[in-house]
């Protein structure tokens, strides 16, 4: 206890601890699982930039353009409601994912997690397995030490660049980004992502890894509202395991009154937030399963069943029945499936024309001198399609509406936006005086109906 | 005895065996809290916006107006979400550590428990 009068001060690093976490690697049927799936993700990763689709980039949200590509597609900034419709499905689909299966996203398919298991894997590589690798780091600074860990951070610094520079790959046309900057002309704004995205994989995955999930994630803090009794969770079974201990030699476990637990703390060394698993269900645990493939590997040596620690709920644990359809996942269900099902229609329903108006601000009204009443607008066209289009112009509300283009036909190349002005006239005598509502409708010559219509108001004289 | 303390504690069997795992210090548990939630929070702030805003045209309507291209725009609107969610971060871990919970009595040895975050 301190005094009022003495305030205490203490000196905090960032890392309270210099030495780096080397947590034991595992083989086992997850493992290899998490394998499978890093190679995926990070191969979809690196590739997709450069796969071709009619031509040019498949996938390649253009910034500098302001579109974005994805194979056929073609989005512009006025679909946005696509991409809050995409961030809303992705929310609801790792609420559905997390009620079901708990933590799959931690464990196997978070950048964090991959980029950490690639990192990882070539710090294995250079430097050996972990018991090697606490010994170099506590060795002295040796030609070896010296050989080993610059290889190490040159491998590791040229993966999180090239990182960076597929990210940025992903935004910049990829192969021109690649050419530009090997001939050094490349943008500062470029270099400066492929710098700042590299240097953020390399601080989160090279350098604070799982530390990330303990202290910085959000999800990890919240994803516990999603949970459950029927929530798949790894978890240890006291019931079999306790009272754990490693009992003598020769004699039988259940004599001697032990569990099934010989208490290796093997689970303990293969955890890489470092929690034991033995004490329950912590917020720590990224479910990566490492511990259960430690367990399993011990369980077959000692010649007791696997699954003393494993995927679970806490229902089975209990002695009851995991209920898998039940009102949670249903109602997370039904609404991923409508967001989907509604995503899918949508896309495919999108109009190809686009048509904004706006009225003249200058004048609400001109009267010619045939004794009919004029008011202008400006027209927003664009053609969303990837094929060149001619657009008619229909107006209608009042009768006997003209409208008059510059220029009269609208010719619009794939992609194209068009500012045009119109002047619709009506004859003085042909409505009452004041405004009245008129549509603008546009519709492409073989297309029966029209595919964008706009309202706007037309005023006639008052005396 | 602080909070931390207890946690030290509990953490000292598992040391014995893994001595290089330790907590972070409330510091740098603190500037992580503010870091990473910002960052994230700016990153779907300027993708939001710019889906919506052009870049380059917010150069025009600047007073005076300045000439930046889109790339430009997309940068430095990035780094100004990412300025006002680091101090609105900020700003939540100072008032959650500055806050007594217990009034201070004068005859107390006791110190006034900041100790919230």
């Amino acid at each position: 206890m301190t005094k009022a009068t003495e305030p205490t001060e203490h000196v905090v690093s960032f890392y309270e601890s210099k030495e780096k976490i080397h947590y034991r690697e595992v083989k086992g049927r997850f493992d290899r699982l998490r394998d499978l799936s890093v190679i995926t993700l990070l191969g979809g990763y690196y590739l997709a930039p450069w796969i071709t689709w009619g031509g040019r980039q498949a996938l390649l949200f253009d910034l500098p353009a302001r579109k974005f590509y994805i194979f056929g597609l073609t989005f512009w900034p006025h679909d946005f409601i696509f991409l809050s419709w995409i961030l809303i499905i992705c929310a609801v689909s790792l609420f559905f994912f997390t009620a079901l299966a708990g933590r799959l996203w931690c464990g196997y398919a978070c950048p964090q997690t991959v980029w950490t298991e690639a990192f990882v894997w070539i710090e294995r590589v250079v430097e050996g397995s972990h018991t090697k690798r606490k010994k170099l780091d506590k060795g002295p600074w040796n030609s070896e030490k010296i050989l080993k860990k610059s290889t190490k951070q040159f491998l590791w610094l040229s993966f999180a660049l090239w990182t960076g520079f597929t990210f940025v790959g992903y935004f910049t046309p990829i192969k021109e980004l690649a050419a530009s900057l090997f001939s050094n002309t490349a943008g500062g704004w470029e270099v400066f992502w492929v710098c700042f995205y590299g240097f953020a994989t390399y601080g989160n995955a090279a350098f604070m890894r799982e530390q990330v999930c303990k202290y910085m994630c959000p999800y990890a803090r919240f994803q516990s509202a999603m949970f459950d009794k029927d929530t798949l969770v790894i978890s240890y079974d006291e019931k079999r395991g306790e009272p754990r201990g490693r009992g003598k030699k020769g004699t039988n476990r259940e004599d001697a009154g032990l569990g099934d637990c010989i208490n290796c703390t093997l689970c303990v060394q293969a955890c890489p937030t470092g929690i034991d698993i033995r004490d329950g269900l912590q917020y720590e645990c990224i479910a990566c399963a490492a511990c259960i493939d430690a367990c399993d590997s011990i369980m077959d040596q000692v010649g007791s069943p696997r699954g003393l620690i494993k995927y679970t709920t806490e229902h089975q644990i209990q002695g009851n029945k995991t209920k898998i359809i039940r009102p949670r996942i249903m109602i997370y269900g039904a609404l991923l499936a409508l967001l989907c099902i509604g995503f899918v229609a949508a896309i495919s329903n999108r109009a190809d024309l686009h048509l904004d108006v706006l009225r003249d601000r200058n004048a609400l009204y001109r009267e010619t001198t045939e004794g009919r009443v004029e008011n202008v607008y400006t027209l927003k066209v664009q053609n969303k399609s990837n094929e060149a289009a001619t657009i008619e112009l229909i107006v209608t509300g009042l009768p006997g509406l003209t409208v008059d283009t510059d220029p009269p036909v609208l010719v619009l190349q794939s992609g194209e936006l068009k500012t045009v002005p119109a002047r619709v006239q009506v004859d003085r005598d042909a409505a009452q005086a004041g405004g009245h509502d008129i549509i603008f409708a546009i519709k492409r010559p073989e297309k029966e109906q029209p595919e964008a219509s706009r309202d706007a108001r037309f005023m006639l004289p008052i005396n | 005895m602080s909070e931390a303390q207890t946690d030290n504690d509990k953490e000292q069997g598992f040391e014995e065996i893994y001595p290089f795992q330790k907590p972070w210090s409330r510091q740098a548990r603190q500037i992580a809290a503010i870091i990473w939630p910002s960052f994230l929070s700016a990153a779907f702030a300027t993708m939001l916006f710019f889906a919506v805003v052009d870049p380059g045209l917010i150069g025009d309507s600047m007073t005076p107006s300045q000439r930046f291209s889109r790339m430009t725009g997309y940068g430095l609107g990035f780094f100004f979400f990412w300025l006002i969610t680091m101090i609105s971060s900020s700003i939540s871990i100072l008032l959650i550590r500055s806050y007594n919970r217990k009034p201070v009595k004068p005859q107390s040895n006791e110190q006034p428990d900041d100790q919230g975050y």
